[in-house]
């Protein structure tokens, strides 16, 4: 008995006990990932790399609770950025930037939102499909140059404050997690990644619910873009490539299952520090950084393994 | 005549579509059908087909391999690797570059399909993220370099010339009546189309799906590591991203050539009409004169209209059928 609730414990809290795993032996191994007098890794984690990585990873959660994946978040990210660093060069004015840049993110999740509803392509094909259009429209607007001097205002705004970036992360992610745990439309998301039809069949709109995540995703990744070049100063159209993977590698290893119905903010934000730590410390140790895609690979083969183990343990207790 | 008609009916609407946009591009561009012109666009397109029947069968049995980009690149990496490590003047240590690169894609293939296949996964993660360790691992052969400059001979295989057309097309026309064969005339090909159809079905009637779907995934493997091999012979170099798009253009080219993603019917025969017809528009686009920037999103936009009417109409059909059940 007492052995089983070990192991609901450890179920439960499995990845919190990664991470702290994770932040130990790095620590324990290296001189430079965080020492008592040495923040400036860590911080330069928490306020760098993790308002993008967690934001990213929660959009790609929500489309994964409705059993879909959204593999256009990279190419969003760059064809958006680069219509922004074009506004902002023309005009210099931060407002007009941040509005095209959420209202296009908009733009692009519904359109995925609308192919993944009313056409009913698998989800996986049709934003890959997009992200190859989108890629293709970011490369026409820039040729494949860089674009950069975004006027007086636009980056100030975000990085004279350092903390600029996590304030908005903690924001957007207070938002999400509110409206998925509290209101009703968030009750029905949960309710139609479980079982689609059955949800249907019980009155919710299920392809406008659908749409509704897609949006709200594509809104989070026009956010992402602003602050990609605000933090950067410069917009090229080739970034972003490996933003899909990571993503789904955080919010599988997070915990969100595959097949819809599961998967909350809390376990993107885990999955990302996870997958975030893992590259960080394998740098810090000294692992080539190509070694990386092949970690992130890995990353995702082990937590479906993990997810289906998991499941057996879990109802192993049940029983 | 009535046959012609009959047979004429059953080529996809989507062929046609195609078929109307080269005639545009003859119109447009004269040198469109220059013989040179028309050899190009097959010499171009005997890559993709090879990878592409391999994804023909993956889609037929109702799943998709989305590695087999990734695949091409670390066979084309690691043979590429080997020939320059041992030297490739030698027609035994490009036989053995060949059989490594085949090998290699069965390998990764291999891995697909017993986590499909055999502890059915997911399919799509599964190869989204093996697509990730190729090309992570192709990456980590050479750091991230290029090889290139290899001896005529190993060069010879791809770009000679043979009847007039380079060898490559005939090497990819062996390969895909070989796989046409398999498909169409043996037991495990019809077993493929089978399990597309009805997995549950196939499964009750004796058939064994685990072994049926492992081997899908291994032969797409193997011709993702072929195909990648004879691109490094084709274009003297072995890069690190030297497949990538190739599992986007193979989709593509099985879902013109009449294949739909829900399986169970369809063929290889369509796949060559698909791969040929994607390849002739590239070539017909570059023509008319447009940067390869804006021919990207042409392709991207024709390909997402493509799945579109084609998921659209087997919806339709679906809804037919269950209404005659209804009635």
């Amino acid at each position: 008995m007492k052995n089983s609730i070990l192991k609901f414990l450890l179920f439960k809290f499995s990845r919190p006990l990664i991470l702290i795993v994770l932040i130990i032996v790095f620590t324990v191994f290296t001189d430079t990932f965080w020492a008592p007098d040495n923040w400036t890794n860590i911080s330069n984690i928490i306020l760098q790399q993790a308002p993008f990585s967690v934001l990213l990873a929660t959009a790609m959660t929500m489309t994964i609770i409705l059993n879909g994946f959204d593999l256009s978040i990279g190419a969003s990210v760059a064809f958006i950025s680069c219509v922004c660093g074009y506004i902002l060069r023309a005009t210099g004015n931060p407002v007009y930037a941040i509005i095209a840049g959420v209202g296009l993110g908009a733009v692009v999740g519904t359109m995925n939102g609308i192919l993944v509803t009313k056409a009913k392509i698998p989800s996986f094909v049709s934003t890959y499909a997009m992200k190859w259009v989108l890629n293709g429209f970011a490369l026409v607007l820039l040729g494949g140059k860089q674009i950069y001097n975004f006027g007086p205002k636009f980056r100030p705004l975000f990085i004279s404050n350092k903390f600029t970036f996590f304030y908005i992360m903690v924001a957007v992610l207070v938002i999400v997690s509110l409206i998925m745990k509290y209101t009703v439309f968030g009750r029905q998301v949960y309710a139609t990644g479980n079982n689609p039809e059955a949800a249907r069949i019980s009155g919710i709109k299920t392809d406008l619910v659908t749409l509704k995540i897609y949006l709200m995703g594509g809104m989070i990744v026009g956010l992402v873009a602003v602050m990609y070049i605000a933090n950067l100063g410069t917009a090229e159209p080739n970034i972003g490539t490996d933003f899909p993977i990571n993503a789904i590698a955080a919010a599988l290893i997070g915990g969100t299952a595959i097949g819809g119905g599961s998967g909350s903010v809390g376990k993107a934000i885990f999955g990302a520090m996870i997958i975030l730590t893992l590259q960080n410390g394998m740098v810090q140790i000294g692992v080539p950084s190509v070694w990386q895609q092949v970690i992130v690979g890995l990353v995702i083969l082990l937590s479906i393994f993990m997810e289906r183990g998991l499941n057996k343990l879990a109802v192993r207790y049940e029983e | 005549m009535n046959k012609l008609i009959v047979v004429l009916k059953k080529v996809p609407g989507l062929i046609w579509g195609s078929f109307l946009a080269l005639v545009v591009f003859a119109i447009l561009a004269p040198k469109f059908l220059n013989p040179l012109n028309l050899i190009n666009i097959l010499n171009n397109s005997s890559v993709l087909l090879i990878i592409a029947s391999g994804m023909t069968i993956a889609i037929l049995s109702g799943q998709l391999d989305i590695s087999v980009g990734g695949i091409a690149t670390l066979a084309a990496m690691t043979a590429g690797l080997y020939l320059h490590n041992v030297g490739d003047t030698s027609a035994i240590n490009i036989i053995l570059a060949f059989v490594i690169g085949i090998l290699v894609g069965m390998a990764v293939g291999s891995l697909n399909g017993l986590l499909i296949g055999v502890y059915q996964y997911n399919y799509w993660l599964v190869t989204f993220s093996t697509m990730s360790i190729s090309y992570g691992l192709s990456q980590v052969l050479t750091n991230g370099n290029i090889i290139s400059g290899y001896s005529k001979m190993f060069r010879n295989i791809a770009n000679h010339r043979f009847l007039g057309m380079p060898q490559l097309v005939w090497i990819a026309l062996a390969v895909v009546i070989v796989i046409i064969f398999i498909t169409y005339r043996t037991k495990f090909g019809m077993h493929i189309y089978a399990i597309g159809d009805s997995e549950q079905c196939a499964a009750q009637s004796g058939i064994n799906v685990k072994r049926i779907r492992f081997s899908i995934f291994v032969i797409a493997g193997g011709l993702a590591g072929l195909g990648g091999v004879l691109l490094v012979s084709r274009t003297n170099s072995a890069s690190p991203i030297i497949g990538f798009g190739y599992e986007f253009d193979a989709i593509a080219a099985v879902i013109i050539g009449g294949t739909p993603f829900s399986g169970g019917s369809g063929g290889v025969i369509g796949t060559i009409v698909g791969t040929v017809m994607l390849y002739a528009i590239k070539a017909g686009l570059q023509l008319v004169g447009f940067s390869v920037y804006v021919q990207q999103v042409f392709i991207g936009i024709f390909i997402l209209s493509i799945i579109v009417v084609d998921v659209i109409n087997q919806n339709r059909k679906k809804e037919k059928g269950s209404r005659r059940v209804y009635k």
